[in-house]
């Protein structure tokens, strides 16, 4: 009884501590540690994945770099809605001004008909150019941006 | 019996305290001799319980001369540079 509780003693130790080198992370086996013979340094080299691959710490200027990004887009979609608000308005005062010159122009009865359908046209094209343009602008905007954060986050990681 | 078993654990004692002075956790390589060898000396405390106490101090003695195997500074040369190393930058 008593050589058997020495040797569980020891085995019991030896797993326990290739359990810690387990959840250490190192890279050593069982084996090498009971060898008495073995040149095992301690600490022990940490497991190969562990040690090669870690995470890409990103670089100031993109850490700079992210929040001027989150900046740009804002910019781009509050430019995208001014576009449309200022389209909406250019058309609505040219639809306007259209009526009116018509209503100086022509019959009564017949200028409240054509002004009524150039205040419609009129603004209607103006204000899709408006948001044509503004989406324009938002997304170029927005791809300048993109483009900037990918170079710099390909620059950290080496590629 | 009894005095083999404090005799295991002086030796055992002596190997981990030689470790622990280098802030390094005893192997259970260096181990493996010590108590192997007590292992043996408690089957044969069976039989001749004085001859294995006799043999058990014995081991003490040269496992405190560090004529023992595993007994002796083995401490490899990079754990003590890493040491010496960690403890010039705290």
């Amino acid at each position: 009884m008593v050589a058997i509780g020495m040797g569980a003693a020891w085995f019991g130790y030896s797993v326990c501590l290739w359990g810690y080198c387990m959840a250490k992370q190192y890279d050593v086996s069982l084996g090498q540690l009971i060898y008495p013979n073995g040149s095992v340094s301690w600490p022990p080299p940490l497991q190969p994945d562990q040690s090669s691959q870690q995470t890409p710490q990103p670089t100031v200027a993109a850490q700079y770099l992210a929040p001027l990004t989150l900046i740009a887009t804002a910019v781009a979609s509050l430019v995208g809605a001014a576009g449309n608000v200022l389209g909406g308005a250019a058309g609505a005062v040219q639809g306007v001004a259209g009526g009116v010159s018509n209503a100086v122009t022509g019959s009564i009865g017949q200028q409240l008909g054509v002004a009524a359908g150039g205040i419609n046209a009129a603004g209607g094209a103006s204000t899709g150019a408006g948001i044509g343009i503004g989406a324009a602008a938002g997304g170029a905007a927005a791809t300048a941006a993109q483009n900037a954060w990918t170079v710099t986050n390909q620059s950290n990681r080496g590629v | 019996m009894q005095g083999l078993i404090v005799s295991w654990c002086v030796a055992e004692g002596i190997v981990i305290y030689r470790s622990a002075k280098e802030r390094i956790p005893p192997r259970p390589g260096q181990l493996l001799v010590t108590s192997g060898a007590f292992i043996c000396l408690a089957v044969l405390a069976e039989f001749a319980p004085e001859l294995a106490l006799m043999i058990g101090v014995g081991i003490d003695v040269a496992a405190l001369f560090q004529v023992w195997p595993g007994s002796g500074s083995v401490a490899p040369a990079a754990a003590v540079g890493a040491d010496i190393a960690v403890a010039a930058l705290a």
